[in-house]
């Protein structure tokens, strides 16, 4: 259950089941700690796992106004309270609610995030209840799950048979090449993973 | 005319490149060339400035991050190369050059559409550019285990066929009586240490009393310096002010450095101390005026990405202030050898062979051979004329019921070859290698014997015919008729058991 409260500076910290979703005496501090922690970002398209009360969000929107946000949550309740309290980065963030990992996966926003393979951030200290849905979601977002993967394989038009990964497992691209060796695919596309195999030997 | 030069190394090896970049400059002085190299060694982009037109960036430390790092996306390197790969393609090359010779940029240079790549490439499922005998030497020993006769800058001159100067030699210059010491390196286990250096700076000064030392280092590494030496002793510069510097001197000492490969190129002479990783024959300098001090230890060379394995730094331990100091002595007074040192004898040799009769290299007919060089010739003769007799007859390899009894006096030859450490040069790599192939029928191991043993005939008839060039005689038949090899009758073997297994098409070979 969702439930809000004033701290001592009448900021507005949100809870799940009586857990703070952020901190309650410093949230602003905590915020730019964790941006400064994620170093340079190599993409303007980011995406946050974990709405909570929104102060690292709001972090991350000052520390680079030229950055795009998408956060994915799944407790839609947080979202009102996010906007008006932060109400002057409403244009750049959008928040895409998904209660579980196939409405994610089906969701255009999902195919948005992958074809602009954005770079994945989590604010962990917001998930709460949701730790293990959202690590599940932070798997599906940077395209290493069995689903993310043959969707961009979809891309180069390659049907992956299920059976062939272990979709219990987070892949890397070393579990794809063999099936880009075997594909059809053309050879100068092949070449292109040989290099990035030989990146991760 | 367009020319990509990929360049994906170390930063010495970069450095290295650089007369053959010029050789490309010479033999098209109208194209533009542009180079690829890691993004981490930008900083030395000025050292190719007047040399290449666009210095490209391959972003290898961003590309493994995309990789390895869960908050990249499984396809962001692959979305990054593509658009490198794009980017290299439309510059519409005519010529691509690999100066790397690695996987990674056979498959890099294979996703560039280009008119002509030169050297390791991939395409069609294979690799290609192997057929060039000097670029299979570069795979098969340089690449390898064993040491190279030849240096790296050498081999792809030869492989690429573009002019490569050794440049001047300063030793011929008026003393300036300046020593520069350049004592750290990039790696630990490569250091001698600040205070042997110390020594050997105190050693050079009071023996040689007019001469000056001075010790070099990079900015940061002032610190570290300032521990052992004097402010007024250290001469900090960064890469781009070190080339100019060196000329000033009359000899460095350091260790394996990138300031070891710029000296080479300025032709001043060169001490070095190879230990941990460096492989003497595989980075040592590109210059003639260069001794090396190496401590032979059955650990070294060692690991690049491991720890030192000893429980103290044994190799540096090993080599004393005396010994680099009377290498030291020896550069500053150094008079042209009259013999011809065994290295230089197989460097003919195989270059003779690799260029298919031709050789660039000018025969000094005033040098002569040690007797060293004569000797082993006639342990390479003696080793050939095993092998030709071990080899069964096709007939006997198709009817065998046991291919080890067949086989096993040849596999005997090459475990001999192996152990004597007599063919450090590799006369007998391709016999050894035939050996160990793979094969689907008896037969196809007689033929790879056979045309090994053609390239064994056909180097050892070089080395020969060098030798007679140079006026020296072996006296084989003597030896052969000593030992009782070659000269005997078939039924000189008629007292063992093998000899009488043998029949007279195995003797014919």
């Amino acid at each position: 259950m969702i439930s809000f409260s004033e701290n001592h500076e009448s900021a507005l910290i949100s809870y799940e089941d009586g857990q703070a979703l952020a901190s309650l005496r410093d949230p602003q501090g905590e915020a730019l700690k964790w941006v400064y922690s994620l170093g340079i970002l190599p993409t303007k398209h980011i995406v946050v796992v974990g709405l909570g009360a929104g102060f690292h969000i709001a972090a991350l929107a000052d520390v680079d106004p030229e950055l795009r946000i998408t956060v994915v949550e799944s407790r839609e309740s947080l979202i009102s309270v996010f906007r008006s309290q932060f109400s002057d980065i409403e244009n750049r963030v959008e928040v895409v609610i998904a209660h579980s990992a196939q409405e994610l996966l089906g969701s255009l926003a999902f195919e948005e995030i992958q074809d602009n393979r954005c770079f994945v951030v989590s604010f962990r200290e917001c998930w709460a209840a949701q730790a293990n849905l959202f690590t599940e979601y932070f798997a599906h977002l940077t395209g290493r799950t069995l689903e993310s993967v043959q969707y961009h394989l979809a891309e180069m038009e390659i049907n992956l048979k299920a059976l062939f990964l272990d979709n219990n497992k987070t892949l890397s691209v070393k579990d794809i090449l063999p099936i880009i060796e075997a594909s059809a695919l053309e050879e100068r596309e092949k070449q292109n993973f040989r290099i990035l195999g030989e990146l991760v030997n | 005319m367009k020319i990509l030069v990929v360049s994906l190394l170390r930063l010495g090896d970069l450095i290295q490149q650089i007369p053959l970049i010029e050789g490309i400059q010479y033999q098209y002085p109208d194209a533009e060339i542009d180079i690829l190299i890691n993004k981490q060694f930008s900083h030395a982009q000025s050292l190719l400035a007047g040399r290449v037109s666009r210095v490209i960036h391959f972003d290898r430390e961003a590309l493994q991050k995309g990789l390895g790092e869960a908050n990249y996306n499984i396809m962001w390197s692959h979305g990054k190369l593509k658009t490198l790969l794009a980017d290299l393609s439309a510059s519409n090359y005519d010529q691509v050059y690999n100066f790397t010779h690695t996987k990674l940029s056979a498959f890099l240079i294979g996703g560039i559409v280009a008119k002509k790549k030169i050297g390791l490439s991939h395409a069609q499922g294979r690799f290609q550019g192997l057929e060039n005998p000097w670029l299979r030497y570069f795979n098969d020993q340089f690449s390898g285990q064993g040491p190279s006769l030849f240096h790296y800058v050498e081999i792809l001159g030869k492989a690429f066929d573009l002019p490569v100067q050794k440049p001047n030699s300063l030793a011929a210059m008026p003393r300036k009586k300046r020593i520069l010491l350049q004592c750290l390196t990039s790696d630990s286990k490569k250091n001698w240490g600040l205070d042997k250096f110390l020594g050997l700076k105190n050693e050079i000064e009071n023996s040689l009393v007019d001469f000056k030392v001075q010790i070099l280092g990079a900015p940061f590494e002032r610190e570290t310096l300032l521990e052992v030496f004097s402010e007024k002793d250290l001469l900090i510069a960064d890469l781009a002010e070190v080339r100019a510097l060196l000329k000033e001197f009359d000899l460095l000492v350091t260790g394996d450095t990138s300031i070891k490969h710029l000296a080479a190129q300025v032709g001043l002479p060169i001490v070095e101390i190879v230990l941990g990783a460096s492989d003497l024959s595989k980075t040592g300098a590109f210059q003639k005026d260069s001794v090396a001090i190496t401590a032979k230890l059955p650990c070294a060379p060692c690991v690049h990405s491991k720890p030192c394995s000893q429980s103290s730094h044994l190799c540096a331990d090993t080599i004393t202030v005396g010994r680099v100091f009377e290498a030291v002595w020896e550069m500053l007074s150094r008079e042209a050898s009259a013999v011809i040192a065994d290295r230089d004898f197989d460097r003919m040799v195989f270059e003779k062979h690799f260029d298919r009769g031709e050789t660039r290299t000018r025969l000094n007919l005033t040098a002569k051979l040690s007797a060293e060089t004569i000797a082993q010739t006639v342990e390479l003769h003696k080793m050939a004329a095993r092998i030709e007799r071990a080899l069964p007859a096709p007939k006997r390899l198709t009817a065998a019921t046991s291919l080890t009894a067949e086989m096993g006096e040849l596999i005997l030859c090459a475990q001999d070859i192996l152990k004597s450490g007599q063919d450090e040069a590799g006369y007998f790599r391709s016999f050894i290698e035939s050996l160990i192939q793979k094969y689907t029928n008896p037969l196809q191991i007689h033929t790879r014997v056979t045309k090994a043993l053609a390239e064994v005939r056909e180097l050892l008839r070089i080395r020969d015919e060098l030798t007679m060039q140079l006026g020296q005689k072996i006296s084989m038949e003597g030896e052969y008729y000593a030992k009782g090899i070659g000269q005997l009758s078939i039924s000189g073997f008629e007292e063992t058991r093998e000899g009488l297994q043998r029949d007279y098409e195995d003797a014919d070979l």
